[in-house]
């Protein structure tokens, strides 16, 4: 939730900063920018494929218990076993293990919330932008009062009613992401509703559902991918938040953020069962936002001013 | 004027959308009648208590009290405290208040000259350092931030305490873990409209006057691109607010974040009305007031929206 997409865009001028001054073949430009992708896309692919294997890859069940080696330290620490690479926690629970379970869970409820609030937003953005005038305005209104609460504060009250459970995590989730989709798409659409094949389609009889399914949300598309790639980092921390609070994924489901709730306690004893999970959340969410970032620059420089 | 009547409107309906969704959540809640009465109550006890919490009453009847009473800041007895609800969470406030308030100071301290000093050092490493760690900042989770800090400071160290309450030393390890919750997109901020800035004729003039670079930057520059940093600073300032929830429950920081979760494992809920109630005002109220601040510092934004 580090203030996901309302974040002032400081793209870094690492490809734009030739500095020999004259303009840099646009070829080139392209090729160094793709470039730039490469590291967080593998990163990401790695963890997804690391999420898809769990199973396969972890050497242990995630809810097994080695009573006998609780809090086992690292493999390269001293103390620490072999077999335990990133130590076991108070229940003797393979760390590794549930980190790559953990993956399982957390990765799928971002990437289903990210969805569902991007479905919503680009549906609301494309009315508000196409048709303008009070259908603009209300959805506007409809933005500027959902970002006039603090979020985690309407997380917090709806799940402290409903109880905490995926579905529920999912659409809270939603709430919060769809804000972001609606603002650009709304941006987006005024602009190309612009166009003369748009008009065009108009004249020829073209519903204006048509229009707006054929015509102009292909054109959207792109743009609604960049957006969805830089909010997903913000909605993966908000869900380990959630979770780390009680209030989202509940045990025995294994999940980063409720790993960390259950660290807190042996942070005395065990710094390897605060650090990984969190470690992990980084890594993901870093690699996502820089895959994020990069999509943007490379797809649509203009977004950049527009998505502030 | 018309941009004030069109920010108090906008105050009041987001007032009202706050007010409703905090009802709803009560209504949604289930029979406070029945939380209220001890286990296998009487049909005649159910009956009586709902009579005696009016919520006997057509929808509509209770709606418009209910949001009376939310005004007078009336959400009932808390069920664990036993004392008025408003009263238990306003105890707690000016706590979550100064830790909001330090770690905003704290984010503005560091994070203002991080991005002024990325911006005059453009494309250097300076630059880069700073904004890598900027970008890494944005990925970090705060509470885990917040955990990394308590493992080096006060477990490793030993030097801060851990948690707790009273003392400045209390402060800073939830203060500096809050404030990384904005730093990275202050200094990002900071940073694009100090570049804004950098290249404008009023500084180019201030150099051939033959100014120091420092003075330059510093008082021609920061006045003009702080104007949209201390407006973000004050949206951050209801982010902080949220953001507190989390903190207090690291720390064990006697503030309204903590309280709110503690009532809602206890299903306390006057309490939890009345912390989410109060929390959304004071957010809203402080919105209010950048906006308005930001209309007196810059003249330009009465006339543009």
């Amino acid at each position: 939730m580090n203030a996901g997409g309302t974040a002032p865009s400081a793209a870094p001028a690492l490809g734009a900063a030739p500095v020999r001054g004259s303009r840099m073949p646009a070829r080139r430009l392209l090729r160094w920018r793709h470039l730039r992708l490469l590291p967080p896309l593998l990163v990401v692919l790695a963890v997804i494929g690391a999420a898809v294997f769990a199973p396969v890859l972890a050497p242990f069940e995630p809810t097994r218990q080695h009573l006998g080696d609780r809090l086992k330290p690292p493999s390269w620490a001293p103390r620490g076993e072999a077999r335990f690479l990133l130590g076991t926690d108070h229940l003797g629970r393979d760390i590794a293990s549930r980190l790559l379970h953990g993956a399982r869970v957390s990765l799928p409820i971002a990437l289903a919330a990210t969805v569902l609030g991007g479905l919503i937003g680009i549906a609301l953005g494309l009315l508000a932008g196409y048709f303008r005038g009070s259908v603009d305005s209300v959805v506007t209104k409809l933005i500027d009062i959902q970002l006039s609460f603090p979020f985690i504060l309407f997380a917090i009250a709806v799940i402290a009613v409903t109880g905490p459970s995926v579905l529920v995590l999912i659409l809270v989730l939603s709430a919060r992401s769809w804000t972001t989709f609606a603002r650009v798409v709304r941006g987006e659409t005024f602009a190309i509703s612009e166009n003369e094949y748009v008009m065009a389609a108009r004249a020829l009889g073209g519903s204006h559902l048509r229009v707006m399914a054929r015509h102009i949300a292909p054109n959207i598309l792109p743009v609604a991918i960049v957006v969805g790639t830089l909010d997903i980092g913000a909605i993966i921390i908000l869900e380990s938040t959630l979770s780390f609070l009680g209030l989202g994924i509940q045990p025995p489901t294994v999940s980063w953020g409720k790993e960390l709730s259950d660290a807190r306690q042996y942070i005395q004893l065990a710094w390897w069962t605060t650090t990984f999970p969190g470690l992990a959340l980084l890594v993901v969410v870093l690699s996502v936002n820089l895959l994020g970032d990069g999509l943007r620059d490379l797809m649509d420089p203009r977004l950049r001013r527009r998505s502030r | 004027m018309t941009w004030l009547v069109s920010r108090l409107v906008h105050f009041a309906i987001v007032m009202w959308g706050v007010t409703t969704l905090v009802f709803i959540a009560l209504r949604l809640t289930g029979d406070p009648a029945l939380m209220l009465l001890p286990a296998d109550p009487t049909m005649e006890e159910i009956q009586l208590t709902r009579q005696k919490l009016g919520i006997d009453q057509p929808l509509l009847v209770q709606y418009v009290r209910f949001f009376l009473n939310a005004f007078r800041g009336d959400f009932g007895i808390s069920f664990r405290h036993g004392v008025d609800a408003t009263s238990v969470v306003l105890e707690r406030l000016p706590a979550s208040a100064a830790l909001a308030g330090v770690a905003l100071l704290l984010s503005a301290l560091l994070a203002v000259p991080m991005g002024v000093l990325a911006a005059v050092y453009r494309g250097t490493p300076i630059d880069l350092g700073i904004m890598g760690l900027a970008v890494i900042g944005q990925g970090v989770p705060f509470f885990w931030l917040g955990l990394m800090l308590i493992l080096i400071f006060g477990v490793e160290l030993g030097v801060l305490p851990t948690g707790g309450y009273g003392t400045l030393e209390h402060f800073i390890l939830p203060s500096l873990t809050l404030a990384g919750y904005i730093m990275a997109s202050t200094a990002r901020l900071a940073r694009s409209s100090m570049l804004e800035v950098l290249d404008r004729d009023y500084m180019q003039t201030a150099h051939a006057k033959g100014l120091s670079p420092a003075v330059v930057v510093l008082k021609h520059g920061l006045r003009n691109a702080g104007i949209p940093v201390v407006t973000f600073l004050g949206i951050q300032m209801g982010l902080l607010l949220g953001g507190t929830v989390v903190v207090e429950e690291i720390f064990g920081w006697p503030g309204v974040g903590r309280l709110l979760l503690q009532s809602i494992s206890f299903r306390d809920y006057p309490v939890v009305q009345a912390a989410t109630f109060i929390l959304a005002m004071a957010f809203v109220l402080v919105n209010f007031t950048v906006d308005l601040l930001y209309a007196v510092l810059d003249p330009r934004i009465r006339s543009h929206r």
